[in-house]
């Protein structure tokens, strides 16, 4: 039986020292650097994985943007696990924001975080649940699909039997939305509600989950 | 009474952006290690506190590198802070080691809480896109009742055949449920060191924290 095949991705700095207790102690068959800054090809630390043929990418991300790194991360690891990969996240390097996207990815894909800064320390996270599976597909509808804020008025409108009263108050339940007095009442995303909504937009084919 | 909570590393500016910009805060919950440089920052969160008149809370972390036992910490302190009546408004991650930050990052997400990053250049606040994920829902009473005789044993690891008679239970439900649950990479099959040929069921501590079995 064919074993399955292990992706690495690894938080990477400036040091190659970063990267080299996860890359001998956790198996890889693709390795993933994270990185915000650019790596030229003769960089010490590409250099190094070339001479080990060690079969390598580089994940260029943006340092002022960390839903947006994460999203990348987690779209790298996503394609990895469905090609029936296991993925592992080591988050040793880089700055802490590289790190903090990392663990977003992981908790959205269940990859396995790792750290090795002083000492090993493996945690494994379940698989896929993120705010793509945390978020029940008619409520990540709702709230792909409305215009934010909607009036209050515009609730009490909709006929008894309309369906969306009762999932925009399961969306406040989950704290994505809430009531502000304006001129009239009206209904505003919180910001969870818009970072969930920011993650949803930047993400290809997010459907959310089935209930 | 509104509390915020927050990991504090050797920047105080990681954290006052967030007492400055939630309203009606009565209370702040930091969570740090006994470094110097981290006590200096403590002194002046806690100095700004005092004139903004919030209470602070601190709890120590021991070992600022074990992700494990921060998420413990940090979790039991939310659950303190609900249960006292206290509505917490927002988890400020940004500050303290990268695992202090990634356990921060997993408490919120286990316990439904809004959490916020503080960007370490221009300390603009980022809410995150974090929703609550109660994992012991993910699954069944047999898959429970299957992991917690594992955690149970965990001091000597099972083979399946083994779990099975020692939960009285048809071998091929066990390995049913199993093969389930290394799917969602709950548990892992390892080589038996007592014997090569077969295969032991390992659980990790984090099973502890996540599933709440103990």
């Amino acid at each position: 039986m064919e074993s399955r095949k292990e992706l690495l991705v690894s938080t990477f700095g400036k040091d190659i020292g970063e990267i080299v207790a996860g890359m001998r102690s956790l198996p890889h068959d693709h390795l993933i650097l994270v990185t915000d800054t650019s790596l030229d090809r003769n960089d010490a630390v590409l250099s190094l994985l070339d001479r080990l043929g060690i079969r390598h990418e580089v994940l260029l991300v943006d340092p002022s943007d960390i839903t947006g790194s994460a999203l990348l991360i987690e779209g790298k690891v996503q394609e990895h696990l469905d090609k029936g990969w296991r993925a592992r996240v080591d988050i040793t390097g880089g700055r802490k924001l590289l790190s903090d996207a990392a663990m977003l990815a992981a908790l959205s894909t269940g990859a396995e975080v790792c750290c090795f800064e002083v000492e090993a320390r493996r945690f494994p996270l379940l698989t896929a649940m993120g705010v793509r599976e945390a978020l029940p597909k008619d409520l990540a509808e709702v709230l792909r699909s409305q215009v934010w804020p909607m009036s209050m008025e515009k609730v009490r409108g909709l006929g008894k039997n309309h369906t969306l009263p009762p999932k925009l108050r399961r969306m406040k339940q989950l704290d994505l939305i809430r009531l502000e007095d304006r001129d009239s009442p009206m209904i505003c995303l919180t910001e969870r509600g818009e970072a969930c909504l920011d993650w949803m937009l930047r993400t290809n084919g997010l459907s959310g989950s089935s209930e | 009474m509104v509390a915020i909570l927050g990991t504090l590393g050797f920047r105080a500016k990681s954290l006052l952006p967030t007492l400055e910009s939630t309203p009606g805060v009565d209370k702040v919950v930091v969570f740090c290690n006994d470094h110097p440089r981290a006590s200096e920052a403590l002194a002046e969160v806690q100095g700004v506190c005092g004139l903004m008149g919030i209470r602070i809370d601190r709890v120590a972390i021991p070992d600022a590198f074990d992700l494990l036992q921060a998420a413990k910490a940090m979790r039991s302190q939310v659950r303190q802070l609900k249960k006292d009546g206290h509505e917490i408004a927002v988890f400020n991650i940004a500050g303290g080691t990268k695992m202090m930050s990634a356990a921060a990052l997993l408490v919120c997400a286990m316990e439904g809480l809004n959490s916020v990053y503080v960007h370490d250049e221009t300390y603009r606040e980022i809410p995150l896109p974090l929703l609550k994920v109660d994992y012991s829902q993910l699954l069944t009473t047999a898959q429970k009742e299957i992991l917690v005789y594992i955690w149970t044993n965990r001091a000597q690891p099972m083979t399946q055949v083994e779990i099975a008679q020692g939960m009285g239970k048809h071998k091929a439900t066990i390995n049913h449920h199993i093969q389930i649950l290394e799917g969602k990479n709950i548990l892992h099959l390892v080589e038996d060191p007592r014997d090569r040929r077969k295969k032991v069921v390992r659980v990790d501590d984090a099973l502890e924290l996540m599933l709440e079995i103990d």
